[in-house]
């Protein structure tokens, strides 16, 4: 059952750094033991302050979160982005979602999640209908970063049912308002570009119910690491997908989003649920973490009208 | 549960009067839902929907496509080309350069050992098969689908499952996680005439134990081979005489030993990797045909356990090298290596129809080694029997004979006491 109750999940600027500096403080003892633990972390149902951690600072109460379904239909925004060249940002996109579908498991078999490219979406906005179409959307925000308050490079709103942590929606938001991005490897080699793949390809693993991981060589590693260091999955990211997703998981394909593929006329209704994880301040290179916003469907909400992007 | 699929999102935020609820259901069978209910029961994706996919190598990507009847997908696109340019790529790579001056024209297109090796090191820059990565397990059955005509050809199989040159085909490298029995059904759309093989091998260039090629277009091919835990079998769905369509494949693992796997168990006198007849070692895993081994030393080997054996043979076409102190100089030899698996005595019996038979068993050396027994009592024809003492694991050599020039079928009949 989808739940009236409106849950919120936030991870405080004091508790990451918590985590980081325990991982730094464990770095040198390590070099001597055996292989570490893995220690990616799965988003949960839980609550802000009420949500418990377990040792590896990972939400260890309520449900996890997770698709049904064995295929997920993303849509790019029809409007791209005025910086990159529009099949340039497709292909890029495209690779990002690649890189999380059908993944080698330990064990033989592959992890029960892929994705399927739908058509580009007019949709500029994150947001969940209930009662109707909804759009799987990757949207570059050129003109106006909504998320002002933290001012991140990269967002995922993940929309669930609270009673069973199923996510029924998700949409990824990039930061182009303030930062720039590129595809191009020669751009990429300053430092004035971020890596849009890199970048996606974080946000994807949030899109599939992932939280951070204390693992600096992960794709779920918390900040951006530099162009080209976070395309590829570690074993601490197939870890979690395969964890997640098990290759023997019965599921049905249908990529199809809940409720039929949008073309956003209808006004979505789950802007007040949002909140955010924030990334660890530091040099505007360093804060493409990709925060997730985890929201709540059901209950009490506001309702944002879902807008078409001016021309 | 589909049902709630299609009526949840609104339920739980509306108080519905009995009124509103017929309606909306009304609705929602208009819709297809009630449909969408049944279907979404029996199939595993939707029809026509293209989804990422992962190549055979594990590393590339493709995509590809739920088949009609959303029971299954076809094969992952365009894995195939750019595997097989790769191989091309890498056969070359792996010759170094005063090999190849030394090397026959066609020589580079034959996989070998170092490049066997090769695909163990994923650094060296593995060989990749055009094949796709099967993962097979007794707890669940894999359903795969596939289209041929979409494919290309690169492999065909032997003997009754060679086909044409033009023969599209996919190939999976079907790896189980214990050793068993594995059962390769393919069930071929209406105009595909399929041809079903296992190959083992660098990416399936090696031996076959086993082939389907017994009915025509749109009936099913199924086959059964045997697998250790971890070896590589190449499932090949081809097509008779440039026949292609679409498929779909199943594939099953009875774990286990069995009769036909190349090891021999407790109650098989024989094993020799299949179950074909008359190939010297029958499908029941008892002696049969004609093999070549049974007529000279050291003989056709038989394994010996609890229960009785019997096997039936022909000396006609056999040399005559062997006799015995009691007879056989002149007729014609089958020769048998007997392993003894339980402590005991041993009793044979020949009998023919045809020929006045001798028998007579050695111990250390087929031909040279000491007469343990030798019976040619029995005037023309009739039974001969001979009783003696055996070790578990320690062979001896049994020879049936022929007096005078005797030749011809017979039956042995072993028993232990």
């Amino acid at each position: 059952m989808l739940t009236s109750h409106c849950s919120t999940i936030r991870t405080s600027v004091s508790g990451l750094l918590g985590r980081l500096l325990a991982v730094a403080a464990l770095i040198l003892p390590a070099l001597a033991m055996p292989q570490p633990a893995l220690a990616w972390c799965r988003s949960t149902t839980c609550k802000g302050s009420a949500c418990q951690t377990d040792d590896k600072g990972c939400p260890s109460s309520g449900k996890g979160l997770g698709w049904s379904g064995g295929c997920i239909g993303y849509s790019l925004e029809a409007a791209g982005s005025r910086m990159i060249d529009k099949e340039e940002l497709r292909a890029a996109v495209r690779k990002s979602f690649q890189t999380w579908s059908q993944i080698k498991c330990p064990g033989g078999g592959y992890a029960s999640i892929t994705f399927a490219e739908l058509p580009e979406t007019p949709c500029d906005s994150s947001g969940y209908v209930a009662d109707g179409p909804n759009v799987n959307a990757v949207i570059l925000q050129d003109d106006d970063w909504k998320f002002k308050e933290d001012n991140n490079v990269a967002k995922t709103s993940v929309h669930f049912d609270s009673a069973t942590g199923e996510i029924v929606d998700a949409d990824l938001e990039i930061n182009t308002a303030v930062n720039l991005f590129s595809t191009n490897s020669q751009q990429l080699a300053g430092d004035r570009y971020l890596d849009l793949q890199s970048v996606i390809t974080h946000e994807v693993g949030h899109m599939l119910g992932l939280s951070h991981s204390d693992r600096v060589d992960s794709v779920m590693f918390a900040l951006y690491k530099g162009p080209l260091k976070g395309r590829k999955l570690t074993r601490d990211d197939q870890e979690a997908l395969c964890k997640i997703y098990p290759p023997d998981r019965p599921t049905v394909c249908n990529p199809t989003p809940r409720g039929g593929l949008s073309d956003c006329s209808q006004a979505s209704d789950s802007a007040m649920c949002q909140t955010s994880q924030r990334s660890e301040p530091g040099p505007w290179w360093l804060l493409a973490g990709g925060a997730a916003a985890i929201t709540a469907v059901g209950g009490r909400r506001g309702r944002s009208a879902r807008t078409r992007r001016n021309p | 549960m589909t049902a709630r699929a299609c009526l949840t999102s609104p339920v739980p935020r509306l108080r519905i009067s009995p009124a509103w609820l017929v309606i909306a259901l009304a609705a929602a069978a208009l819709l297809g839902c009630a449909e969408a209910q049944d279907d979404s029961a029996k199939t595993k994706c939707t029809p026509g929907v293209n989804v990422f996919c992962r190549c055979a190598d594990g590393v590339e990507t493709g995509l590809m496509e739920c088949l009609a009847g959303g029971q299954a997908f076809g094969a992952c696109l365009p894995c195939d080309s750019a595997a097989l340019e790769d191989v091309g790529r890498r056969e070359e790579d792996l010759t170094e350069p005063e090999d190849t001056s030394r090397r026959e024209p066609d020589s580079g297109r034959e996989p070998d050992s170092s490049a066997a090796d090769a695909s163990q090191d994923a650094d060296a820059g593995a060989v990749k098969c055009s094949a796709f990565a099967v993962a097979l397990t007794s707890s669940k059955d894999v359903s795969l689908g596939g289209d041929t005509s979409k494919a290309k050809a690169t492999l065909s199989g032997l003997g009754a499952c060679a086909v044409a040159n033009i023969s599209k085909d996919i190939v999976y490298e079907v790896i189980a996680d214990e050793r068993g029995k594995v059962t390769a059904t393919v069930t071929p759309g209406p105009a595909f005439d399929a041809v079903l093989y296992e190959r083992s091998g660098v990416c399936g260039n090696g031996s076959q134990a086993a082939c389907a090629d017994a009915v025509g277009k749109g009936a099913a091919e199924s086959m059964v081979f045997f697998t250790e835990a971890g070896d590589k079998h190449y499932v090949v769905v081809d097509g008779k005489s440039g026949s292609a369509g679409t498929y779909a494949l199943k594939l099953h693992l009875d774990p286990g030993s069995y009769c036909g796997d190349g090891v021999v168990d407790p109650e098989e006198a024989c094993d020799d990797g299949n179950t074909a007849k008359a190939d010297g070692c029958s499908d029941t895993c008892t002696p049969d045909g004609a093999p070549k081994t049974a007529q000279t030393c050291p003989g056709q080997l038989v394994h010996m356990w609890q229960l009785p054996l019997s096997l039936v043979a022909n000396t006609t076409e056999h040399p005559n090298a062997q006799k015995a102190t009691c007879g056989g100089g002149g007729g014609r030899d089958a020769v048998y290596q007997v392993m003894p698996h339980r402590d005991g005595v041993m009793t044979i019996s020949l009998n023919s129809k045809a020929f006045d038979t001798v028998i007579y068993a050695r111990s250390g050396s087929c031909a040279t080694g000491q007469e343990l027994a030798c019976a040619n009592k029995a005037k023309d024809i009739g039974p001969e029997t001979i009783s003696i003492p055996v070790v578990t694991g320690t062979p001896f050599w049994l020879f049936v004979d022929g007096y005078k020039y005797g030749k011809g079928p017979f039956k042995l009949d072993l028993s232990m006491e």
